[in-house]
């Protein structure tokens, strides 16, 4: 068995033994010591004590005068409550002011019972404890924020709905970026650099996208240490590698592989949903899901019966989805190759034709697919994107705020249109507006 | 720190003041720089918000000044914004603040001529203790020729009422007259102390304070005393546990001293403690030598397991 060391010391054993005996606390000596030098110049605290042990001589009318000596004007010389308190202890009134407090004090202690003072205490000692938390706090509240108190939002959400009221349509923004924001580099918030860094650290920049800045004329000493966390660059470097970003999309391939990188949810089309078999020369549905309502696709297909290719846009309806309508005459299995331009996702579509009013018949087609309720999709179509905050915050960016140097609460973006609120050049701090020179 | 000047010429200046501003918005939240994207996300879905309390959003301040009023208010102790001691609660017993009112007092007593007072209150006393006569037809009280309210009365009673106490009653008002200064001292430290006293028993029925309910030689209530008297060591502010015990404590006895003795150990090793320095100040509690084992009932499986119960 390990030893067990008690939390009781020597000393609490010694004083232990004896409390428990009632012995080791009592009324103040000091206490007592300067009661008795009042009495020794003014007696009447003995007085008093007598006139009230010998009622059968006095009136209850002579000890109520007895012990109002001075009550009016200077009580400390009659041992009497000020008149202010007559009615403020009840019967002990007529006690005088030192016999009732040496009275009370014995009550408190009970010598003869310590354990009575032990529980006396430990309910005064709670309850002093709890109310001056309150106080405490109440104090402290007045001014532990200072001067940067917003509102009661803020500082119940540690400053979260500072930046965002909305709290719901931000985390969903937030949850679509995947790692895309280095939330220990929000000073380079914005940044190409700061977004090649955050890339570099989760997956590494491939060749294919360096060569991609070399092209567009980032410094070749830049583009060789694009992995490195250390990295400096240039503004010019910096203005070259957003040019480069703005060519960084899907027709050529590489956005895909940066949004995977970066873990976001792009929501453009990738999924296509139609019959596995239908009748020949009947109307068939095959619906293009899961994208941007409202924006347009290319699509390519390519089919291997009968001959042909499909290539051209459309534009998909407000619920991010397209119905394309056709039938086919000649039975036999179609399939297409299809890849959408924009995303860069591929797959194949099949579907087989049967003989008219044939057995057994093609089961029923699937429905239109619904699109996710409530969220407008990202719509990233190059890397550059990812350095527009009205783009990446597409379903919260109108209630993005920031608080000013003034303490007010500011709209970053003025309009749904996302026109930046031009204020707060003269509303952000100045270490966040103009480089030190 | 790459500032919107910077910005703007890199990216496009509208989305670069964008940037800077959702940058200083997020640096307001504490400990953000410790997160990852997706844990904050997680985070801010998980925030409830004031949304639909207008009053509540109407605040201009953490608290509002009424509500901040209430409290500072509400405590009627000693310490600041009303708090609270021990000795608010029960301070008679230590004599804290009393003792040192008291000594206050006779200090400016001991300025005045109270002599005729004291006079009057020594033939009070003597007058209830029967010397000048008990108070029948056969023996009126008789206060002899110099002693104040000297004179004939049929009883004690009318004695005091009728004789001494007007003549104590005058005699303070003389009193008052002659020492305006001093008797006003003597008002303010009996005022403080009759409204402390006043205190204490409005604090403990806040407190639902209840001597008379107490359980009477409790050794339990007792172990909890004696097991906090180190942390009450700790509390070493004016009127706060460390003194309070302190001036309670019958230093005359062992007991007495070892309680001041725990109350100094709170403090040392609270000091240790945070210094990180040990001490061997506590024996261990297990039993030594350890207690008989009881037989209880076999709880291993015999080997070779012949049963399946």
């Amino acid at each position: 068995m390990t030893a067990s060391f008690s939390t009781l010391t020597p000393l609490q054993l010694t004083a232990g033994a004896g409390l428990l005996a009632n012995q080791g606390l009592q009324v103040s000596a000091n206490l007592i010591l300067s009661i008795d030098s009042y009495s020794n110049i003014l007696p009447v605290g003995n007085v008093i004590a007598l006139a009230v042990g010998n009622v059968g001589n006095l009136s209850n009318v002579t000890i109520r005068e007895l012990s109002s000596m001075g009550a009016n004007s200077c009580p400390a010389l009659g041992d009497s409550l000020p008149s202010a308190y007559a009615n403020t202890f009840g019967s002990a009134n007529v006690n005088g002011f030192t016999n009732f407090l040496v009275s009370t004090a014995t009550t408190y202690i009970n010598p003869g019972d310590l354990s009575t003072f032990a529980q006396l205490f430990a309910q005064a000692q709670g309850y002093y404890t709890l109310t001056n938390q309150f106080i405490n706090s109440a104090v402290n509240a007045q001014h532990y924020l200072g001067n940067t108190f917003t509102n009661t939002n803020n500082m119940t959400t540690g400053e979260i709905t500072a930046v965002n009221v909305c709290t719901q349509e931000f985390a969903t923004d937030l949850a679509n970026l995947g790692s895309l924001i280095n939330l220990n580099n929000l000073s380079e918030l914005g940044t190409p650099l700061a977004l090649l860094k955050q890339l570099a650290l989760l997956g590494g920049i491939s060749s294919t996208l360096a060569i991609t800045f070399a092209a567009y004329g980032v410094n070749l000493d830049t583009v060789l240490s694009l992995n490195d966390q250390n990295l400096t660059a240039s503004n010019t470097d910096q203005k070259a590698m957003y040019t480069a970003m703005t060519h960084i999309t899907n027709e050529n391939g590489k956005l895909r592989e940066v949004l995977q990188i970066f873990g976001i949810k792009n929501l453009q089309p990738t999924t296509v949903i139609g019959p596995n078999s239908a009748y020949a020369n009947q109307g068939i549905s095959v619906y293009f899901s899961g994208g941007v309502p409202n924006s347009s696709v290319n699509w390519i297909a390519q089919s291997t019966n009968p001959n042909g290719t499909i290539n051209y846009s459309f534009t998909l309806d407000n619920t991010g989805s397209y119905t394309y309508n056709f039938s086919e005459s000649a039975v036999g299995e179609y399939s297409w190759h299809w890849a959408f331009i924009a995303t860069g996702e591929t797959g194949t579509y099949t579907i087989v034709i049967l003989t008219e009013n044939s057995l057994p018949a093609p089961p029923p087609p699937p429905g239109k697919p619904q699109a996710p309720t409530g969220q407008t999709a990202l719509n990233i179509t190059s890397m550059a994107d990812l350095l527009n905050p009205r783009i990446i915050f597409p379903n919260s960016f109108q209630t993005l705020t920031v608080t000013d140097v003034n303490n007010v609460s500011q709209n970053i973006y003025i309009n749904s249109s996302g026109a930046v609120n031009n204020t707060l050049l003269s509303g952000l701090p100045t270490t966040a507006l103009l480089s030190i020179s | 720190m790459t500032a919107y000047d910077q910005l703007a010429q890199i990216i496009p200046p509208d989305q670069a003041l964008a940037n800077k501003a959702l940058a200083v918005s997020l640096q307001q939240i504490t400990g953000i720089s410790k997160l990852t994207l997706p844990a904050f996300a997680k985070a801010v879905s998980s925030v409830q918000t004031m949304y639909g309390l207008p009053l509540v959003n109407a605040q201009t301040a953490p608290i509002s000044q009424s509500t901040a009023n209430y409290w500072l208010s509400y405590g009627g102790g000693s310490g600041n914004y009303g708090a609270i001691t021990v000795s608010d609660v029960i301070g008679a017993a230590a004599g804290i603040p009393y003792t040192v009112v008291f000594t206050d007092i006779v200090s400016v007593m001991s300025t005045m001529n109270l002599s005729y007072l004291n006079l009057i209150y020594t033939t009070m006393d003597n007058c209830l203790n029967g010397v000048y006569g008990g108070g029948t037809l056969l023996s009126p009280v008789v206060i002899p020729p110099g002693l104040p309210a000297a004179g004939t009365y049929a009883t004690i009673d009318i004695a005091m009422s009728t004789g001494l106490i007007p003549a104590a009653n005058t005699e303070i008002a003389n009193l008052v007259a002659i020492y305006p200064q001093q008797t006003t001292k003597l008002n303010t430290g009996w005022n403080a102390m009759v409204s402390h006293l006043a205190t204490e028993f409005s604090l403990q029925a806040r407190s639902d304070i209840n001597i008379a309910n107490y359980v009477n030689n409790s050794p339990v209530a007792m172990y909890g005393f004696i097991f906090s008297l180190p942390t009450y060591g700790q509390d070493t502010a004016i009127g706060g546990t460390a003194e309070y015990i302190e001036a309670v404590a019958d230093t005359a006895t062992l007991t007495g001293q070892a309680i001041i003795g725990v109350l100094r150990q709170g403090q040392t090793e609270m000091a240790l403690n945070a210094a990180g320095i040990g001490t061997s100040n506590k024996p261990s509690a297990v039993a030594d030598p350890a207690p008989a084992q009881a037989p209880l009932m076999p709880a291993q499986y015999p080997y070779p397991q012949t049963t399946s119960s």
